[in-house]
């Protein structure tokens, strides 16, 4: 049996928007910080500290479109988080810009392999890097040897897309000059993943050699979150489905939301580099993870425990990941047992040799 | 002063300071001259704190919290309303073919008149009516195969409710106490339900209704008189 404190497991959804959230739940994390702990008489998933996780989450008030234009409309412009000593243990970062946009460059200190990532964060195109994806990425690096690269892109509703792919395309580019594609991985995380994927598609649409291997936590393969069954989802997610959708509205500027730039789940999958997607079944994004897995005639593995693995001989070159009960980018909150397996698979996934 | 001065004089001092047992005490003088008999106040105020810790079900889940509480008392019955917040979280999950797992958190803030009888030696007993404001959320997932049933439930702001418990007085003035007790909540819940899985596309139910928990505690106090 092991026992774990709830707490710290919330850090990642707070994150997400520290100003309301964090003074919403400032009392209550105090009390649970004392008093929350968990019991798992076994090691299969969902494990407690998940659904007890989920059930912070339950409490959150929803929120609407007019409170989430009053939030961000006017805001001051998200700054970028202090590097944690996780990353800066074990990596120098280099900051360089490029088409009018900062890129950091993490080099392992030690270790390096030839491996390359383009990493694009997630934040629901609104929110700027944060430390959760950081400390991520510094796990990722030990693991891999892997240099890092993180474009920060201008984030909605100061930016759109528009600006995002060209951007994109500069830094996929010159990742391109700098070595062999076959040593590139790209992955993103919820709104990253939704840009990586859209991303990869377009480099594909444009004749360019396509990394080796590409990995999406909970991407966002519709902007518009149109199918109705991801209501269902809604009282069980962090993330509220009015808010979601406004973000996206902010992204998509001019454009049709239907263009696969911003919606992945509108285009077509061939000659795709192998996939590596993981979603949670308590996330709204659930629905549409389901529907990319069916367009792209993926292996889908429901993940009950550490032991759980893909049929073999696998049918096909991309792999749906499912968690059961589990919440929206919960590869972030560290504490969680599905985070430290989902991050050891993910660890074979880059690492392993292209077919 | 005369014995009969001093003697009330006494009693008044004592009546502020003694303990609910002694302030009960009728005192009753006597001499070879007559027998004085002096009333008490009709009551004596209360005041006090706890530290309470407490697991919440469904959940279970721990927590703890805080309570002041400030009444009177005539002989052995007290008239109190207590003040308190409480919160906390914590969930379960067991193995098997059918792999469950529960969550639960809870926050309540609460306003709690109720009455206590002083048992003697130290003992007493009480109970209330729990007026609360806060929420608790409940969450259950049982996975089976390739399907996932997820379950959530929600509760209303205003949780009221029952209290009742037992406790002693302890220390040199009595003054420390410890308490066990058990509050019955109810409020509007709402519980959705969502059946998902690999190869389906999910099916949802909501329920509203009456839930119930309970909420058994243990305090440690201290009274101020």
């Amino acid at each position: 049996m092991t026992t774990t404190n709830v707490a710290s497991s919330t850090h990642a959804f707070l994150e997400d928007d520290v100003s309301t959230r964090s003074l919403l739940f400032a009392p209550l994390l105090l009390c649970l910080s004392v008093a929350g702990c968990t019991f798992d008489s076994d090691e299969q998933f969902p494990s407690a500290l998940m659904t007890t996780t989920r059930a912070l989450f339950a409490a959150v008030s929803d929120t609407t479109a007019a409170e989430i234009d009053a939030q961000y409309l006017d805001r001051a412009y998200p700054p970028l988080p202090e590097v944690p000593a996780a990353l800066s243990d074990v990596a120098t970062i280099d900051i360089e810009e490029v088409a009018g946009f900062s890129v950091w460059t993490l080099t392992p200190k030690a270790d390096a392999s030839a491996l390359r990532l383009l990493y694009i964060h997630g934040g629901g195109w609104v929110n700027e890097l944060d430390t959760g994806h950081l400390t991520m990425l510094a796990e990722l690096i030990t693991r891999t040897g892997v240099t890092v690269t993180v474009p920060i892109y201008g984030l909605a509703p100061e930016h759109t897309v528009a600006e995002a792919t060209p951007f994109l395309d500069a830094v996929y580019q010159r990742l391109l000059d700098e070595g062999a594609a076959d040593t590139i991985r790209v992955g993103g995380d919820s709104a990253g993943g939704n840009i990586a994927l859209a991303q990869v598609m377009h480099w594909r649409d444009l004749g360019l050699p396509l990394p080796a291997r590409v990995f999406l936590f909970a991407p966002a393969p519709d902007i518009a979150f149109a199918d109705p069954a991801i209501a269902a989802l809604d009282p069980f997610d962090g993330l509220d489905l009015d808010a979601v959708r406004q973000w996206g509205h902010y992204w998509s500027g001019d454009l049709d939301p239907r263009d696969p730039i911003l919606s992945p789940l509108h285009g077509t999958f061939d000659d795709l580099p192998p996939l590596f997607i993981t979603v949670g079944t308590a996330e709204m994004l659930f629905v549409d993870n389901r529907s990319l897995a069916a367009a792209l005639g993926a292996d889908v593995l429901l993940v009950e425990n550490a032991t759980s693995v893909l049929p073999s001989p696998r049918r096909s070159r991309h792999a749906v990941l499912m968690y059961p009960g589990a919440f929206h980018v919960f590869h972030l909150a560290r504490t969680l047992p599905e985070a430290d397996d989902v991050l050891r698979r993910l660890v074979e996934f880059v690492v392993e040799e292209t077919p | 002063m005369t014995a009969q001065h001093f003697l009330l004089a006494f009693t008044l001092l004592a009546s502020t300071t003694a303990s609910a047992d002694e302030a009960t005490t009728t005192i009753t003088a006597t001499s070879p001259a007559m027998a004085v008999v002096v009333d008490e106040p009709a009551f004596a105020l209360r005041l006090g704190v706890d530290v309470t810790g407490g697991v919440f079900f469904p959940g279970p889940a721990p927590g703890a919290g805080l309570a002041a509480r400030i009444g009177v008392q005539r002989k052995r019955l007290g008239l109190l309303v207590e003040l308190g917040i409480l919160a906390g979280s914590g969930g379960i999950a067991g193995g098997g073919d059918d792999h469950t797992a529960s969550g639960a958190i809870f926050a309540l803030a609460s306003a709690t008149p109720g009455l206590q009888y002083d048992l003697g030696a130290g003992a007493f007993i009480g109970a209330g009516v729990v007026l609360g404001a806060g929420l608790w959320a409940h969450t259950t997932d049982v996975v089976d195969d390739d399907t996932v049933t997820q379950q959530v439930s929600k509760s209303a702001t205003f949780i009221p409710g029952l209290d009742a418990r037992v406790g002693w007085r302890f220390g040199e003035q009595h003054q420390l106490t410890l308490t066990v007790g058990a509050k019955a909540l109810a409020s509007a819940v709402r519980t959705d339900t969502v059946v998902v899985s690999t190869s389906a596309a999910p099916t949802a139910s909501v329920v509203e209704g009456i839930g119930w928990a309970v909420l058994p505690t243990l305090s440690i106090g201290y009274d101020f008189n």
